[in-house]
């Protein structure tokens, strides 16, 4: 008699059970869709971007035609960021302050259907193939004060946005979010290898 | 030599102040003594002349070094008492097993037969609340045990949400602040701020949800006298126990305890996700048997007085947290366990002890139950409060209810006001019953 066979003897007859050994049982199925929903995921991106604050950071660069070296002080600010799960769109506003004059001051947005692909890395090593692509490989710069990160949002005709980050560790979880956002909003790089 | 214990009693109060009765007495190599009167009365005094243990007339009572009265057992009711006072009372009645964990806390258990299944349903009371459990029962080791049937059942997928990581750590707030009860567990217990996954959101639940379910009587008993079991008064500046195996302190459930707690759930909601799939063979898949291995984490759901690997006494009691060190043998009807969390007064850190597997069913039946409130809950609360939202596959599936017979409408706090005075009754008797026609002897100078 198998094992169910004599469970159903036993219940049926109204004797109790008898149980011995552990039987061995498989984890439960993980949903097909496991992850945070749309909604929970843009409202984290809204939350974490809102806390990223004002990022104060001084940028050291050197010039290799003639090694010179020059220092520039950066202001970078979001607010008001807004990213609505119905639209599948991140809209914030941007404050950008070099040396002390204003760069940027206006409200900026970018749905997520569009992004490509997001990365992060070292705000210097960002600024320097930056400075590269521009025509100006001579400009390096070789490191920041504090250190800080840079998550980028790459959208096509190579447009991309630029979001600092004084702490790395906020800027890869806006990162993961940003991601699992793109997958719900059927975003990223369309083309299949 | 009684005459020699009898006058060093002398010095001390409470139910230790009174002279031991003329008889044989045994002294045993740790210098314990028995004493047994010609009536049939037995006295266990601890080396140190405190009484350890009496039974008599049908009674059989223990009691911790300050005099405080340990556990009683008498024909018709069994007491057990932790260090703060708590009281759990269990008596047999023709409307079934009543029993009781504080004043206006307790249940009632009777067989009851429904669909063509034979269940245990307890009718709780907690306060003004009042709930229903039902048990299933079957055989483990020769004993008839009781095991947890859940109130619903749900998709596997729900499970499955539960129990992998969600991503984002939610961050979630309980709002038990203010709360009496998690400021009586202050210090002890404390729950995350952030959840990676439900089952870490499920422990804190279940936790909770256990301190806040064993407050009333724990903070009851607090805040009354302490009983004495007679009419002197007990030696209040005395250890809680005669014995060295009482915590002096708590040890708190730390972080880490906790994530071996969330491990447990994980592994839970599995079992839980296979029984649900195969109703039939619940008790072997989601039971006891299931979690009787070595380093499986239980937390105490009432009071209970164990005995330690070198025969000392001393108390669990709700909230603490034992580890199993073996599965026991085929024949065993008890486990040893380590101590690896508990209050200041109940058995220490670190110890070894002894606790009957129908002991250690009501735990897990109580770790169940609550993780079948918190499922609940979840469904409810996903999407809410911080909690990410579940997938559509996981909460698109109504839960299944159980086929649960009806509610029992009997008065069960009636019947535990009325057990309550038995059991007053019997304490404030038993050292009467004890020391009858002895005279007190006169106090050391």
């Amino acid at each position: 008699m198998n094992m169910r066979n004599l469970l159903a003897a036993c219940l049926f007859s109204g004797l109790a059970l008898t149980l011995s050994a552990q039987q061995p049982v498989p984890p439960p199925p993980m949903p097909s869709d496991s992850g945070p929903s749309l909604a929970v995921t843009m409202q984290f991106i809204q939350d974490k971007m809102n806390d990223i604050g004002k990022v104060n950071f001084v940028e050291f660069l050197q010039n290799t035609n003639d090694n010179s070296t020059f220092t520039s002080s950066w202001s970078n600010e979001v607010t008001n960021v807004v990213a609505d799960p119905n639209q599948c769109k991140i809209s914030l506003h941007w404050k950008v302050m070099k040396n002390g004059s204003s760069t940027q001051d206006r409200d900026v947005w970018f749905t997520i259907r569009d992004v490509q692909s997001i990365a992060i890395k070292p705000y210097a090593q960002y600024q320097t193939e930056l400075d590269a692509s521009l025509g100006n490989p001579n400009l390096i710069t070789t490191s920041t004060n504090p250190p800080v990160m840079a998550l980028l949002v790459y959208r096509p005709h190579n447009w991309s946005s630029l979001f600092p980050f004084a702490d790395p560790n906020l800027a890869d979880r806006v990162a993961k979010a940003l991601t699992h956002a793109v997958e719900l909003c059927g975003g990223g790089n369309k083309e299949p290898f | 030599m009684l005459h020699q214990v009898n006058t060093a009693r002398g010095s001390l109060s409470g139910v230790n102040h009174r002279p031991i009765p003329p008889g044989q007495v045994a002294v045993h190599p740790n210098q314990s003594l028995t004493v047994t009167t010609s009536s049939g009365r037995k006295y266990n005094l601890r080396p140190n002349g405190t009484l350890a243990s009496y039974s008599g007339h049908g009674q059989a009572a223990t009691f911790r070094g300050n005099g405080h009265l340990a556990s009683l057992h008498t024909s018709h009711v069994d007491i057990a008492r932790g260090p703060r006072g708590q009281r759990t009372i269990i008596s047999e009645r023709p409307g079934g097993r009543l029993v009781s964990t504080g004043k206006h806390s307790g249940y009632l258990e009777r067989p009851i037969s429904y669909h063509g299944h034979n269940y245990y349903q307890r009718t709780y009371v907690n306060g003004n609340q009042r709930f229903s459990r039902d048990y299933s029962r079957y055989q483990y080791h020769g004993l008839a045990l009781n095991n947890y049937v859940p109130h619903a059942t749900y998709a596997p997928a729900f499970y499955g949400w539960a129990y992998y990581p969600w991503g984002p750590h939610a961050r979630y707030g309980w709002g038990w602040e203010g709360s009496p009860w998690f400021a009586f567990y202050s210090g002890f217990f404390s729950p995350w701020d952030s959840y990676p996954d439900g089952a870490a959101w499920l422990t804190d639940f279940l936790l909770g949800q256990t301190m806040e379910d064993g407050y009333p009587a724990d903070a009851q008993a607090t805040g009354d006298d302490q009983q004495d079991a007679g009419d002197v008064t007990a030696d209040a500046n005395a250890p809680a126990s005669g014995d060295d195996v009482s915590a002096t302190a708590d040890t708190p459930i730390t972080p880490e305890i906790k994530q071996m707690i969330a491990e447990e759930v994980k592994q839970q909601l599995a079992f839980e996700n296979a029984a649900a799939a195969k109703p039939d063979q619940a008790p072997a898949l989601d039971g006891l048997p299931q979690v009787m291995v070595p380093n499986h984490l239980f937390v105490v759901d009432q009071v209970q007085n164990v005995n330690t690997s070198d025969g000392q006494s001393c108390t669990l009691s709700v909230g603490d947290v034992i580890k199993l060190v073996a599965a026991p043998p085929d024949n065993a009807t008890s486990a040893d366990l380590t101590v690896i969390s508990s209050r200041k007064g109940d058995c220490a850190a670190g110890l070894t002890v002894s606790v009957p597997l129908d002991s250690l069913q009501e735990m897990q039946n109580n770790f169940r139950a609550q993780l079948d409130s918190g499922l609940q809950a979840l469904r409810d609360q996903q999407g809410k409060g911080g909690l990410p939202a579940a997938p559509m596959e996981a909460i698109t599936p109504p839960p299944v209810p159980a086929d649960e017979p009806p509610a029992d409408n009997t008065n069960v706090q009636a019947q535990i006001d009325d057990q309550q005075q038995q059991a007053d009754q019997a304490e404030s008797t038993v050292t009467q019953t004890a020391f009858a026609s002895t005279p007190p002897v006169p106090a050391a100078h």
